[in-house]
């Protein structure tokens, strides 16, 4: 697929086929909706908050907006997108339109009929498939922005040294990275979470909040190693997820200056099997750039990466 | 940290594992409370036997250095950049009095006469 295909269907046919299941509802159903429609459900499925159909068009139809703004603008005018950041910005504007899609199209359909709001019941199950809906065309939408120019490809002058190891010497490099603002982030994230919980008696707020934190938290320390098999990354120094990118998959290594917004902030951004990209960022400054011998890229942020690069080099060249 | 073994080299490879990370240690990379990847890791990356690594790890244990928890990892002691360079200053003194042709008994006794 070339770029201008690739423009085209991220700045133009995605949104329009989004907009068709956003305003198909409405144009189908909207007469046999009540005067107004449950919006918002109580953990057990029972309604406790509505509006009316034309101000659940204007909500939704302003997130449709906010999202149309993000995956077209970027689609259509950015030349070229700038790392991650314009991954993060289309799939998150396509994620934004098929969420506000989704909803109105549930709603629309599920309460069509019903002479009350009150009689409307939550369908998890259509609720996890709005949500996968929307993450399937952020996917698709991240998947279509690897084929736009991106700034952060080409490893340019960036420095490429090689350490001198002798044919019996073998050597490993380690660090650990953490990110107090992820920490910072993370402990925020369980406060938020207990006051939702006493202020509305929510669980589910509770968990959500505390799974968010818990993600964070484990980014927020890694432990980075490099030897003569390659790059490997542990969280948390847990042994699960771990990230391993072997020295017969690296066509080089060099040291990379890192700014967090051109990756699309921090912790692990992008994704080497979708956008072809990843980077683990832990905070602005140096870290190892790997360029994978499929023309994929990946990044993390360590100090002082020069041994780290120079070992990776030299075992790449006697590999 | 960067730690090499030659195995060509004479010297025994926990000693040359020991003093590198005993320098590296001085120099604060790795840090104070900082946890040492996992023992088998590292010595997988350096192709040598977990053992030899583990007797590196029990040198530096000894001199107060590492604090080996069993199930939680091996960690640097949190006053282990000023214990390292106490403990090359050491090295070097008995070193200097062997050279100088003192034994054993006497260096010992020459420390104890300063304490």
């Amino acid at each position: 697929m070339n770029e201008k295909t690739a423009r085209l269907l991220l700045g133009i046919a995605i949104p329009g086929l989004l907009a068709l299941v956003f305003v198909a509802p409405f144009l189908l159903f909207g007469s046999e909706l009540a005067d107004r429609v449950a919006t918002h459900f109580t953990a057990s499925g029972v309604p406790d908050g509505s509006m009316s159909p034309t101000l659940l068009g204007v909500t939704a139809g302003v997130m449709f907006l906010v999202g149309l703004v993000m995956c077209s603008g970027v689609a259509l005018y950015a030349r070229p997108v700038v790392g991650s950041t314009g991954f993060g910005v289309v799939s998150l504007g396509a994620f934004l339109m098929a969420l506000a899609a989704g909803i109105v199209a549930q709603t629309v359909i599920a309460q069509r009929g019903l002479d009350d709001w009150t009689e409307a019941r939550l369908a998890w199950l259509w609720m996890l498939a709005v949500g996968a809906f929307g993450l399937a065309a952020a996917a698709l939408a991240a998947r279509l922005a690897t084929h736009l120019p991106h700034l952060v490809t080409s490893s340019g002058d960036a420095a490429m040294p090689v350490m001198d190891l002798s044919a019996g010497e073998h050597a490993v490099w380690s660090a650990t990275m953490r990110s107090q603002m992820m920490y910072v982030l993370s402990a925020a994230g369980v406060l938020v979470g207990f006051f939702l919980w006493i202020a509305s008696s929510s669980l589910f707020s509770l968990g959500v909040c505390a799974v968010v934190s818990l993600a964070v938290g484990a980014l927020a320390s890694v432990q980075v190693r490099a030897d003569r098999t390659g790059l490997h990354i542990t969280y948390a120094s847990l042994p699960w997820p771990r990230t391993e990118i072997g020295v017969a998959d690296i066509e080089s290594a060099s040291v990379i200056d890192v700014r967090p917004m051109q990756w699309g902030g921090w912790g692990y951004r992008g994704s080497l099997k979708i956008m072809k990209q990843a980077a683990v960022v832990l905070r602005a400054g140096p870290g190892i750039r790997l360029d994978l011998r499929n023309g994929k890229i990946f990044v993390v942020t360590v100090d002082h990466p020069e041994n780290a690069v120079a070992l990776l080099n030299a075992e790449i060249a006697r590999r | 940290m960067l730690l090499r073994v030659d195995t060509a080299s004479s010297q025994p490879l926990h000693d040359q594992i020991a003093g590198q990370l005993r320098q590296a240690i001085a120099d604060g990379d790795p840090a104070p409370c900082e946890k040492l990847p996992a023992a088998r890791d590292l010595a997988a990356s350096l192709g040598v036997n977990v053992h030899t690594l583990l007797r590196a790890f029990q040198a530096l244990r000894d001199e107060g250095l590492l604090e080996v928890r069993r199930g939680r990892g091996t960690i640097v002691t949190g006053n282990a950049p000023q214990q390292a360079n106490v403990v090359a200053l050491a090295r070097q003194f008995v070193e200097h009095a062997r050279r100088a042709g003192l034994a054993d008994a006497n260096i010992r006794h020459l420390l104890e006469a300063q304490l």
